[in-house]
């Protein structure tokens, strides 16, 4: 018997992705353990497999081993592969963001958050198993048709990065560049991460407030269109110190977590929720933008309100840079503020439990195995 | 003719080319007949804007000056960093960051476009000094509204002027008078201008009185004893070329030793080192110029921003040859029409002009005399005064 | 800022900012519109996905062009993989070259003049480009800007302001 992991996608930094490899170190004590996904980012090649080469077995050779696939949005080809497929599935429901929320924002994506849940639907026979990481997410599967969804949350070590040995080539760049403080954001240039409203923020921020600011937003650019769009916006707004540096793996991460003043989530999202957990953990005070009401697919409130709720300044929800501008310049400059949110944070980050997570997931693993 | 001025700072204190410009004007119109008058800030000092005279009305040698407060100090923090942004940053900047930027420039002085709005249609012309600064910016849209408006832009080939915020500033004056033939060229070019124009210059007192101690008491009082020296007059800071003019210098002594000091007379902005050769002497009277000016074998200009530069003419005033920046265009054209200076461009030919300098008195004799030929032709007070009146008659039927 | 048991409230320090915000609105400190304009100012752009401008390197073109010429025998290659092959070729080359000559200068001939054409009218449109992207368009947008928030002063406008007579000479 072989347990594998599925995704859809894999690029350096997603949360899920870096859950999964390091749930698959656990896996891999009980049986031989891969991840497979159906689009693999290049820096990812060594550690994650095509999840063709997998697909390409024999149906028999497949049939005794259990398949732990991390659903998230929409993949007709990935869903393809488990209906019909000989497996014992396990289904691990990790939603993005509701889909009306995302309609005016990014349109291909909502639909591919649509599509998500079509797909669930048409799995929930084929899956022996089903976990989410939340209530709210457990009840959202249910309205999918899922009657017994167990509590499992994603296992998460915030306090990992701390234990890496820097990444040079990002320290040596701070040390030649950074001559201000640096409001650090992640989740990548994505509309439903809003870059677009954390520069414009950051705009009101070094043009109002605090002029020696310095912005980044780490994260993926997948889609060259957006980046010139929000390129282009940092040129004419002349906002020469923010910057898009890409994808940046656990230690290059690290490494700006180190250099980061505060720490700021304009969008939402399970990545978003990750990266402000680690922010917390290395005791960067949490700015956040509270995610709008639910809606459809309740994946609204995922991750970034119940993540900081108490732990960092959550702001209410609604496009108001120069709100956020001024939370921002807060945290900067007013010392028993950030203090006050960094001890908070550190408090929050602290009080996750990885090795209690894993082992709930491994305990309802056990069921199926 | 009844005339306001509009500057950013005014007084007999006040160091700085445009503003001397202003008031040399402002007193010589009124010594005239005319009814000058000036809208002015409290601040002394162009670093910070603070407020240093008291508000209110006064009058300094026959011109009644109004004073009203800077709203803020210039937060030059701030100023620095939208200045990257708007002027040296990916053009044009947003509306809102580019006034921004101006406001940050100021000065802003309160309650000037109500004042302006209320009074200024009083006055034959409302004439305003310097395009770069706020009161400019703010003033000129309301005084044009209600009365003929000059601007004297004293403008550069600088990065500041391509900020967009300015192009309609250049649209709202009746007319402009212009410091040099270069300055309206530039102005002509970037800004299209169609209203009425006049090269004025800035006029120069001729044979000046030389108080015949003063040169002794200055060399004395700065350890020159006899030794020939040449002469930089203005702020010592590196907007003004100074900082180069001081390596260059020093560049040269290290290559020909001899007696030969350099003179720097003006507010030391910013130090630039110290060399057993070359004197600072901080800020200097108008007297102590003249008497500097009267000992000096040549005047340095190395300014690479100049809309005229009145030192050049006071020094040809007094017969004093000079070398010149030749990267400036204004000063290359300035010693092209006089025949009175030497433009280098480097540190190779500052080297050989200097030591032509001062190795050649017969050349020294002939470039400060063809100085004061073209000052004393074009730069009389009368003279351009003669020219300024003219183009103020034409945009006011008082004057005419 | 901080609660009862050392966390921080969040309420009260949201509310504080709403306050800040409003008494800086109110001083001016925030130009009015500042986040419709910021807001436009990105729709625009997904709305017409604009790119940051990358120059098209005409400059780099005609210099591949002008590497071509002149065009030569020379420049003709004789080797081959086959064994005797640049034996054979040598010789239809020796064979040919009186013809192979006459057809290289009728197109050199056509080829020079063309290159100085382009070259030319590189030159030409490169100072064009430069004109539009350093002077036209900016001068463009500054109107256009300019327009819009005088636009948004008149509508918030509450008394008649003077018609500014500018320039009259």
């Amino acid at each position: 018997m072989e347990i594998h992991q599925i995704v859809a996608s894999a690029s350096p930094g997603d949360a899920v992705i870096e859950a999964a490899l390091e749930l698959r170190e656990v896996l891999r004590r009980i049986a031989p353990s891969e991840v497979f996904a159906h689009h693999v980012d290049e820096a990812l090649a060594g550690e994650v497999g095509p999840l063709a080469d997998y697909a390409g077995r024999p149906g028999a050779d497949r049939g005794r081993n259990v398949l732990v696939y991390h659903a998230s949005v929409g993949e007709p080809a990935v869903c393809s592969f488990l209906l019909e497929g000989p497996e014992r599935l396990v289904l691990v429901y990790h939603p993005v963001t509701a889909a009306d929320h995302l309609v005016d924002l990014d349109p291909p994506l909502a639909a591919l958050v649509l599509d998500g849940r079509e797909e669930l639907a048409a799995l929930r026979p084929r899956v022996s198993l089903a976990l989410a990481g939340s209530p709210d997410h457990g009840a959202d599967l249910q309205t999918l048709g899922y009657d017994d969804v167990r509590l499992s949350p994603l296992p998460v070590d915030p306090g990992r990065l701390g234990a890496l040995t820097p990444d040079r080539k990002v320290a040596a760049s701070l040390d030649a560049h950074l001559q201000g403080p640096l409001v650090l954001a992640a989740g990548g240039i994505l509309p439903h991460r809003r870059p677009d409203l954390l520069l414009s923020a950051y705009h009101v921020l070094v043009t109002y407030l605090v002029p020696d600011a310095y912005l980044a937003i780490l994260g993926p650019c997948p889609r060259p269109g957006y980046r010139d769009v929000v390129e282009s916006f940092r040129l004419q707004l002349n906002l020469h110190r923010a910057w898009l540096p890409g994808p940046a793996g656990a230690a290059a991460r690290a490494t700006w977590l180190r250099a980061a003043a505060v720490f700021v989530a304009a969008g939402d999202g399970e990545d978003v929720a990750a990266s402000a957990q680690e922010a917390m953990a290395f005791g960067v005070p949490v700015v956040a933008r509270a995610p709008a009401g639910t809606g459809i697919g309740a994946g609204a409130g995922i991750g970034i309100g119940a993540t900081v709720a108490g732990a960092g300044l959550v702001l209410p929800p609604g496009d108001d840079p120069v709100l956020l501008a001024e939370a921002m310049a807060e945290v900067l400059g007013n010392d028993g503020v950030r203090r006050s949110l960094a001890a908070a944070g550190r408090r929050r980050a602290a009080a996750v439990d990885p090795d209690r997570d894993r082992a709930a997931f491994l305990t309802h693993l056990a069921e199926v195995v | 003719m009844r005339l306001l001025y509009v500057v950013q700072r005014y007084g007999p204190e006040v160091a700085g080319g445009a503003e001397t410009h202003c008031r040399y004007f402002a007193t010589r119109l009124a010594a005239r007949g005319h009814d000058v008058e000036v809208l002015t800030s409290c601040a002394a000092s162009h670093s910070g804007w603070a407020n240093a005279y008291p508000a209110g009305d006064s009058e300094i040698d026959g011109v009644g000056v109004h004073r009203l407060p800077v709203a803020r100090p210039r937060d030059e923090a701030f100023f620095a960093r939208l200045n990257e942004r708007v002027v040296w940053g990916v053009r044009p900047a947003p509306v809102h960051l580019q006034q921004r930027w101006i406001e940050s420039q100021g000065p802003v002085i309160s309650g000037l476009r109500p004042w302006l709005a209320e009074r200024a249609g009083g006055y034959d012309a409302v004439i305003f000094f310097t395009y770069l600064f706020h009161p400019t910016w703010a003033g000129l849209p309301a005084a044009s509204a209600v009365a003929p408006t000059v601007l004297h832009p004293t403008a550069h080939d600088e990065p500041a002027l391509g900020v967009r915020l300015y192009d309609t500033t250049f649209r709202h004056p009746s007319a402009f008078a212009f410091s040099s033939e270069e300055e309206a060229a530039l102005v002509a070019r970037r800004f299209r201008i169609t209203q009425r124009r006049a090269v004025i210059g800035v006029g120069t007192e001729i044979d000046p009185p030389v108080d015949p101690g003063a040169e002794a008491a200055l060399r004395s009082a700065h350890g020159l004893g006899d030794r020939p020296y040449v002469l930089y007059l203005g702020r010592v800071e590196p907007g003004k070329g100074a900082q180069e003019l001081f390596a260059f210098f020093c560049a040269y002594k290290q290559r020909r030793p001899g007696p030969l000091a350099l003179v720097m007379a003006g507010t030391v902005v910013e130090d630039p080192g110290r060399h057993p050769d070359v004197v600072l002497t901080g800020f200097v009277s108008d007297a102590e110029r003249t008497a500097l000016l009267a000992g000096a074998l040549a005047l340095v200009q190395p300014s690479y921003f100049e809309s005229f530069s009145m030192v050049l003419t006071e020094a040809w005033a007094q017969r004093v040859p000079a070398l010149v920046q030749g990267h400036c265009a204004v000063l290359e054209g300035q010693a092209r029409r006089s025949g009175g200076a030497i433009p280098y461009r480097g540190f190779a030919e500052f080297e050989a002009a200097l030591e032509r300098l001062v190795s050649d008195a017969g050349l020294r004799r002939s470039l400060g005399d063809a100085g004061r030929r073209y000052t004393e032709a074009n730069y009389r007070w009368d003279a351009v005064l003669g020219r300024y009146e003219a183009l103020l008659s034409a945009l006011s039927p008082a004057g005419a | 800022m901080t609660g009862a048991d050392d966390r921080p409230d969040i309420d009260a320090l949201v509310a504080e900012l709403r306050a800040r915000v409003a008494a800086r609105r109110e001083r001016g400190e925030y130009p009015g519109g500042l986040e419709d304009d910021l807001d436009a100012r990105f729709a625009h752009l997904q709305r017409h996905q604009v790119a940051p401008a990358r120059p098209f390197d005409v400059r780099a073109q005609v210099a591949r062009m002008a590497a071509a010429l002149p065009l030569g025998r020379s420049r003709i290659g004789l080797t081959s993989a086959r064994k005797g092959g640049a034996a054979v070729h040598q010789v239809v080359a020796r064979a040919v070259a009186r013809q192979t000559e006459g057809i290289l200068q009728q197109v050199q001939a056509f080829a020079q003049p063309a290159a100085e054409s382009i070259e030319a009218l590189a030159e030409a449109v490169d100072r064009l480009d430069r004109t539009l992207r350093e002077e036209v368009i900016p001068a463009l947008d500054a109107v256009i800007e300019r327009q819009a928030a005088a636009e948004r002063q008149a509508a918030g406008a509450t008394g008649g302001a003077r018609h500014p007579g500018a320039g009259a000479s």
